[in-house]
């Protein structure tokens, strides 16, 4: 009814489908969740796979496994579509698109990384329908907590792949730890302040 | 303070102070020299069951004293069975052996040691990189530019070196020794 008030107002035929902005409290995907995966989603892709982070970690940190803590950011993404968003399919539709395009350039996973960013993004949801149910839903700590759950499976899953038994139990305790951390920082973190900075600076949510 | 953050800041402290002290025993314990490299000479050493212990820098191994591979295509497979090839310059590790004539008479195999702490699963036999003369290298290139995040040197052996094993895990990035068994 809102919808057929403004087109009427505006002096527009109302025979069109409504973008993602008219919707508000409904549960359908619509064209700006799938804009915003999309987009942010190819963002993310490009960025994970182009742009080498770990040199970041390894100028200054000795042990191997130290490039976890940066690897919050192929999380980040998904983490502000479900901000702008509120649906958690959106999450998968981010990270599918960002997989898809990690395996087109090249990935040396093949195409396992779908599927690990498929998983990065179910543990996403995970933690943040845990975090709602606990009322910390729009708290940094609760979007910190979620992103640390999102960002963390994926270490011993890649660690585990790789067989790295021989290595000592230190190295694998501290990635994981750094996995987690990262999720925390970068995935939560920051990625409720980028959230928030998109919408103050007008970026239309569709919730 | 609320309750809440204080709760925040203990756990924070708590996993910091965690971290601080695995990483000063992971340091302690596996060897590693977190100044390692600093000039970019890419020293390593060669060291266990030889002679003497050998330290050769970046551009030690680059000279024409040791059998230089140059532009090899080697062959690489990773844990989850995907096969690849990448381009590598190198010096061979069985010549710089033999030249330095500094393994003792029963050794017998080599394991190659990163300076992160990352070692290759399992000693090889040494048979392998005297029959594999181009195969087994001490690469400081790759397409023809120098190592840059992988190294200065990085260690590749081919995949039919060793062919049931998975080869990415004899690629030693940032190589600092090489184990004599």
């Amino acid at each position: 009814m809102e919808n057929d008030k403004l087109s009427e107002k505006a002096g527009l035929k109302d025979d069109y489908r409504v973008t993602g902005m008219n919707q508000e409290g409904k549960k359908k995907i619509t064209n700006l969740d799938l804009l915003y995966s999309m987009i942010i989603g190819v963002l993310g892709g490009i960025i994970s796979s182009l742009i080498p982070f770990s040199l970041l970690m390894k100028v200054w940190y000795p042990l191997t496994g130290g490039t976890q803590l940066v690897s919050g950011h192929h999380v980040m993404w998904s983490a502000i579509v479900y901000g702008l968003t509120q649906k958690k399919k959106n999450i998968y539709l981010t990270m599918l698109s960002k997989g898809l395009l990690e395996f087109l350039l090249g990935d040396v996973w093949g195409i396992l990384i779908i599927f690990v960013n498929l998983m990065e993004g179910f543990f996403l949801a995970c933690g943040f329908s845990l975090m709602e149910k606990v009322g910390e839903g729009e708290t940094n700590l609760g979007w910190g907590i979620a992103g640390g759950i999102g960002n963390f499976f994926q270490a011993p899953f890649f660690w585990i792949i790789n067989q790295r038994w021989h290595l000592h139990w230190v190295l694998w305790t501290l990635a994981f730890m750094f996995a987690f951390i990262s999720g925390v920082l970068i995935t939560g973190v920051l990625g409720r302040t980028v959230k928030n900075t998109l919408i103050k600076s007008g970026v239309p949510t569709t919730f | 303070m609320e309750k809440r953050n204080f709760y925040i800041l203990i756990a924070s402290i708590s996993v910091g102070m965690s971290i601080v002290w695995l990483s000063i025993y992971g340091i302690v314990v596996l060897e590693v020299d977190p100044f390692w490299n600093l000039n970019n000479d890419g020293i390593i050493t060669i060291t266990g069951n030889v002679k003497e212990d050998l330290s050769l820098s970046l551009e030690d191994i680059k000279s024409s004293k040791y059998y230089q591979v140059e532009d090899q295509l080697f062959h690489f497979i990773n844990a989850i069975g995907r096969e690849f090839d990448e381009i590598y310059s190198g010096a061979s590790l069985w010549s710089i052996l033999e030249v330095e004539d500094v393994l003792e008479a029963d050794a017998s195999s080599f394991q190659f040691i990163g300076s992160d702490g990352f070692t290759s699963p399992k000693p090889i036999s040494l048979t392998l990189a005297e029959d594999n003369l181009n195969l087994v290298i001490l690469a400081y290139e790759r397409d023809g530019i120098p190592l840059f995040e992988q190294g200065p040197i990085r260690s590749i052996v081919d995949f039919s070196v060793i062919p049931s094993e998975t080869t990415t895990h004899w690629a030693v990035q940032n190589l600092k020794s090489i184990l004599i068994i």
